[in-house]
């Protein structure tokens, strides 16, 4: 079906048309001031371009109010200055070079003409105020035909200087310049007849499309979200700063075809269409592009990330196929959050706190700046949940233990991350970065594993170079935890284990244009990965060698633009793996776009499923079971089809559809138990019987996924954004004998939120999702070490929140955030939901906190 | 603000609620050390640790097969004063009241998963706990969850001198069901039947055979005793026993129904229990002194027309002659020191002798049949 704008006949149709399009449309991203204020942008535009210059600066500034950005400043000293308000316009333009923006040199040429035209305008005004006497004598060095006072002499020395000492600049930049004339000869002497002239202001004319939205994940780099290749969605900042959400997972609850499932309150487990999971492992994590994927475990542990929420631009969301991109593990799709440019522009430290029931505690301080050319930024924070439920009261329980001391608190993380950049001439730069988190987290692990306790630290270094189109990107995460079982039977087997990860990531690419007109974009890469593990619940430590190498190409042929991507990785175990994606944009008039793409992808096996060799007690104490990995595992493939319809033509309103087809073979699970003799030999080393083994294994069935997202922002009443989405998964499992439904995944999921910025010193927002009911096959031993699979049903449930803000000060210094997250839970006849059939029931938290921007 | 919701907001003094959904069964886990007390210098074998229902103990107080089982490594003892001591540990032991055994496995051929391998050895150590000092039989130990008990000492003995009774039925063994007592006092030759000792040479377990002169033989062991202490072996001292056996002799030698005639089973929590006598024994062609013992490597039995019943409600009846089910009857002899051999076995199961990569032994399927 193709959605199409319907002619608004009567005000009734057109509400009519805006409902049934907010249906059939899904929107990229949460509406968010920079949609109101790209209007008002766009508007002003126009009236500059007119030569309402006024008007548009009034329509410049009410975008800049709604959403600061200093090219807003440039474009109204822009307008000012075409004008004639010279002083304006360097008012406005010292203010936009307080950003300390690259153009500097260019601006400082133009407000440098600017000053002499207003010198030249102010000594006019001032001969034919005070006219000399025409008997007085000529002073010597003076321009024929006028009479300069000392003033005005002093005055042009010092512009003379001005220009000489920008000469010396712009030589040192090595900027293209036409040499600086000799200001002195070229100052006209103030004369009566002198009027104000037009300035060249340069050949950058006005900024436009600034508050269109860029995102860079789909194709490695910016591109306006109806060019990209896949179905992406973007979460801003200030719908981070709106949204009551107190971590990354939870933020991406919004995003139609996201499965987030919270089993306790510092585990969060995220996937893209489907396939859920405890530990979820088909979704690639990046921060800034850089993986934070646990290769060893196949999985993101969102509570380790060194990263607070106020660190973050944007989170960019790609659904689909992910490989021909960023290689294994992007199965599903890609989360990759952006963080602050250090002393980016308008950038502002930040100071915040928060408190609030369940033990809930947050806080953070991001510092960020620019001397020069050296830009930096740093940032803390710590995060505290408390435990939803917890499974006994130890003091009752005396049979039981726990490794946690405090058994209050499921999530308690500390972290800080720096970045230094430095800008160096030839559009260069080089930046350093790194960042640490440690703290503890409570998960529920795979199989029949349970309530598990992490005690982490989590760090990154990382370095980048550019120079012209080439970039050079080198990492190294490490991960080390102190893992056990949260409870164990007093005596027993508590599971206790020590992993240390390290990983090595060595990254050059490049970006080049090609052809008549740059009709090509060629983009490429090649990469080294190495990786270590020491853990104890493997058969040894190992390292494993990775490389990959990366070529695409964008071609512009004629009203369709191509992007023809081919990546290939290869895996110690599991040979080389080429990953190829066609995906065709054409426009289909202006804001309007139609994407097909279809790719594969694939998720090769962790060190987990290759080298496990973990013995599991089962209800006697004496026998266990092996769980062990395998060598010989296939990776998991998928094979991706999709097709878009993305609506942006409207300032009020935009939207976006999307259908797509899954085959998914190869997924990798936990095979049934092979009792044999021999495992039932008693094992003197680990003085225990085998009752048998199970290992990973390349699941036989055929999986096919059918589904597709719809909804629509509106943004159309000051202050006011509106948001709705649906999602459709259905997944079935093909085998020789049957096609079964995989019920684990929801059928239909609805998300709508709406956010309200008032006039008043007051915000608000409010957040709805709805997920269908779900059953779980759940793992367990039976008494003969059998594992027994029963389905467990969940029942629908629904998560409602909001968010008051109370602006104590005004531009946002001092805000008080007042969050009710879950609140349904509090209502005693609806009581709190789980998201799992293991999971802890969801708590209700209720909380409060300051915010300084300074 | 409200003074309430400032708390709230606080999260002070949070204590997350106990989910009774989440929350594990109450059980009780048990722990405490296995010791040997003698060879201080030895170096011991693996440890096991057995958990029976006191109301079903192992024998030879009974047919009790263990519900838990608690292991070591031979590398977890620790010397300490003359003592070797390892830690074992019982967990999810429900409410009731319990005997823990424990078992020093020095020769490696303990193993409770197959019935054949199930049972102390020649040179193994076998112990229980004890309350105290003062008491040196196993005593049961009641327990009530939630709990954690600790401290239990498990004291073995002596290395066992006796091999198991390993055997094979040897003559006889299949009986027509007497009518009455005197149909079967008649033709008492008829209910006759030897079984022969045997040695067996398997993967997971090796018994030397019935040479008498071996130290570890497998010939059977006749140990003439005085229970009652009144200076002679008494073939009817025990009441309960006088019409079927003999109390004051070892092995006792039980047959246990495993399947009726038409190949169906007992009833859960049912059982029919007979038990064979020792002809020589019962005519005292072995002698009557207490404290003999007689080895022989085959031994006769007479099969004596009554067996126990016991009923799932937990009651038990006696039945004898025509009462007695037709079917098929297990052989299990007991020596006094709880060493035992049952036939059938899994020697002779096919499956599992594949699965050992052996041979399966059809001799140790046998049993006694009673037919009309």
């Amino acid at each position: 079906m193709s959605p199409r704008r319907l002619p608004a006949r009567s005000p009734n149709n057109a509400l009519l048309s805006l409902a049934v399009l907010g249906l059939l449309l899904a929107s990229p991203a949460w509406a968010d001031p920079r949609d109101e204020a790209r209007r008002h942008f766009n508007t002003g535009l126009e009236l500059v371009r007119q030569g309402a210059y006024e008007q548009g600066v009034q329509e410049f500034l009410a975008a800049y109010d709604l959403s600061p950005h200093p090219a807003v400043l440039y474009n109204v000293a822009r307008a000012y200055g075409d004008a004639g308000h010279y002083p304006q316009a360097i008012d406005y333009f010292e203010r936009y070079l307080d950003s300390d923006p690259e153009d500097r040199i260019q601006v400082e040429g133009i407000m440098l003409a600017l000053r002499q035209q207003l010198e030249a305008q102010r000594a006019v005004a001032e001969a034919i105020e005070n006219p000399e006497p025409a008997s007085e004598p000529q002073q010597e060095g003076c321009p024929e035909g006028g009479a300069a006072t000392s003033a005005e002499i002093e005055q042009l020395q010092r512009v003379a200087q001005d220009l000489g000492a920008l000469a010396e600049r712009l030589q040192a930049r090595g900027v293209a310049q036409t040499p600086a004339p000799d200001p002195v000869a070229e100052v006209e002497p103030p004369a009566a007849q002198v009027a104000p002239q037009a300035i060249d202001m340069g050949e950058q004319g006005l900024v436009e499309d600034l508050y269109d939205r860029v995102v860079v994940t789909a194709a490695r780099y910016g591109q306006a979200p109806l060019e990209a290749p896949s179905a992406i969605t973007v979460i801003t900042a200030e719908q981070i700063r709106m949204t009551p959400a107190a971590s990354v997972a939870d933020l991406l609850r919004s995003v139609p075809g996201l499965d987030v499932m919270q089993l306790a309150a510092g585990q969060s487990e995220v996937a893209i269409r489907g396939f859920n999971r405890r530990l979820s492992n088909k979704v690639l994590v990046l921060i800034d592009g850089r993986s934070v994927y646990l290769d060893f475990l196949g999985s993101t542990l969102w509570g380790s990330l060194p990263i607070t929420l106020d660190e973050i631009e944007r989170i960019e969301i790609i659904r689909g196929a992910g490989s021909a991109m960023y290689g294994a593990n992007a199965f599903s799709g890609v989360v990759n959050i952006i963080t602050h440019a250090p002393g980016g522009p308008g950038s502002r430290n930040q100071l915040s706190a928060a408190m609030g029931s369940t033990a809930f505690g947050q806080g953070s301080l991001l510092l960020s700046g620019r001397e020069g050319d050296v830009a930096w930024r740093a940032s803390m924070g710590l995060d505290r949940h408390g435990r939803w439920a917890q499974e006994m009261d130890l003091d009752e329980r005396p049979d039981y233990s726990s490794p946690v001391e405090d058994q209050t608190l499921a999530l308690d993380t500390s972290t800080v991350n720096a970045q230094v950049d430095w800008r160096l001439p030839r559009r260069a730069f080089v930046s350093l970065s790194g960042g640490l988190n440690t703290g503890l987290e409570e998960f529920y692990a795979i199989g029949t594993l349970g309530d598990f306790v992490s005690q982490h630290r989590s760090a990154y270094l990382r370095t980048d170079a550019g120079m012209g189109p080439l970039h050079l990107r080198a990492f190294w995460n490490h991960f080390d935890t102190d893992t056990g079982a949260w409870y164990y039977l007093l005596g027993g087997y508590d599971l206790a284990t020590d992993v240390v990860s390290d990983v090595y990531d060595l990254d050059l690419a490049g970006d080049w244009t090609l052809g008549p007109q740059e009709r090509h974009r060629i983009t490429s890469s090649l990469g080294y990965r190495y990786k270590e593990i020491s853990w104890d619940y493997l058969d040894g430590d190992h390292q494993e060698h990775h490389f990959n190498a990366f070529v695409q190409d964008e071609s512009h042929l004629g009203p369709v633009v191509g992007t023809l991507s081919m990546r290939v990785d290869e895996h110690p175990l599991v040979g080389f793996t080429p990953s190829p994606r066609l995906a065709l944009v054409t426009h289909l008039g202006e804001g309007r776009a139609l994407r097909l793409n279809g790719g594969t992808a694939f998720r090769t096996p962790t060190f987990m499923e290759s080298y496990l060799s973990l013995d599991q007690r089962i209800d006697t104490d004496a026998v266990v079971v092996r769980t062990v990995g395998d060598t010989q595992l296939e990776p998991e493939r998928i094979l991706a089809f999709e097709a878009g319809y993305l609506e942006h033509s409207s300032d009020w309103w935009r939207g976006e559809a999307s259908g797509y087809y899954y085959r998914i073979t190869d997924l990798i699970d936990l095979g049934s138990i092979e009792t044999s003799a021999d495992h039932l030999e008693f094992d003197d080393e680990a003085g225990v019987y085998r009752a048998g083994e199970t290992s990973f294994i390349n699941e036989e069935p055929v999986y096919h996924a059918y589904g597709g997202e719809l909804a629509v922002d509106f943004f159309g009443l000051p202050g006011l954004d509106v948001e709705a989405s649906y999602a459709l998964e259905l997944i079935q499992a093909a085998s020789d004998s049957a096609l079964d439904r995989v019920e684990s995944t929801p059928v239909h999921k609805l998300n709508a939120g709406v956010i309200y910025r008032s006039p008043w010193r007051v915000d608000g927002s409010m957040r709805a999702t709805w997920i269908d009911k779900q059953v779980w096959p759940i793992r367990e031993f039976d008494a003969d070490g059998q594992v027994q699979v029963t389905d467990s049903p969940l029942p629908g449930w629904v998560l409602l929140s909001n968010r008051v803000v109370l602006h104590l000060a005004p531009e946002q210094r001092l805000d008080l955030v007042l969050d009710a997250w879950n609140w349904l839970a509090l209502i005693e006849s609806i009581g709190p939901h789980a998201e799992h059939p293991l999971g802890q029931p969801v708590a209700a938290r209720l909380s409060g906190g300051l915010t300084a921007r300074f | 603000m409200n003074p309430a919701l400032i708390f709230v907001l606080a999260g002070c003094g949070y204590l997350p609620p106990v989910d009774t959904a989440l929350s594990p069964a109450d059980s009780v886990s048990l722990s405490g050390q296995l010791l040997v007390v003698q060879d201080p210098s030895t170096t011991l074998g693996p440890g096991h640790v057995l958990l029976y229902a006191a109301a079903d103990p192992a024998p030879p107080a009974g047919f009790g097969r263990p519900v838990d089982l608690a292991t070591f490594s031979s590398s977890a003892w620790s010397e300490s004063e003359g003592v070797q001591s390892a830690p074992w540990q019982l967990t999810g032991v429900p409410d009731g009241s319990w005997l823990v055994t424990g078992l020093v496995d020095d020769d490696g051929d303990f193993n409770p998963f197959y019935d054949f391998s199930a049972g102390a050895t020649c040179g193994d150590r076998t112990g229980a706990f004890v309350y105290s000092a003062e008491s040196s039989s196993p005593q049961p130990l009641t327990v009530e969850g939630p709990d954690h008990v600790q401290g239990l000492s498990v004291l073995a003995g002596a290395p066992l001198d006796t091999e198991r009774p390993a055997f094979q039925l040897g003559t006889g063994g299949t009986f027509a069901r007497p009518a009455s007592m005197d149909e079967y006092l008649v033709g008492m030759a008829d209910y006759l039947f030897t079984l022969d000792a045997v040695g067996i040479d398997h993967p997971l377990l090796s018994l030397a055979g019935p040479d008498e002169a071996e130290h570890c033989s497998t010939a059977f062991r006749v140990d003439l005793q005085d229970v009652d202490g009144d200076g002679q072996v008494d073939p009817h001292s025990d009441p309960t026993y006088a019409e079927y056996g003999l109390h004051d002799l070892w092995p006792k030698v039980y047959l246990v129904l495993a399947a009726y005639a038409d190949g169906s089973l007992p009833e859960d929590g049912e059982a029919w229990v007979s038990e064979a006598v020792v002809y020589d024994a019962l005519f005292l062609k072995y002698g009557s002194q207490a404290g003999e013992v007689v080895v022989t490597p085959s031994l006769p039995l007479l099969f004596l027309p009554g067996a126990a019943h016991l009923l799932p409600d937990g009651t038990m009846e006696t039945v004898v002659t025509a009462e007695l089910p037709l079917g098929y009857w297990a052989i299990l002899v007991t020596y006094a020191n709880g060493q035992t051999w049952l036939t059938p076995n899994d020697l002779a199961d096919e499956d599992i002798a594949a699965a050992l990569g052996t041979e399966a032994l059809p001799e140790q399927g046998a049993m006694v049949v009673l037919t009309e």
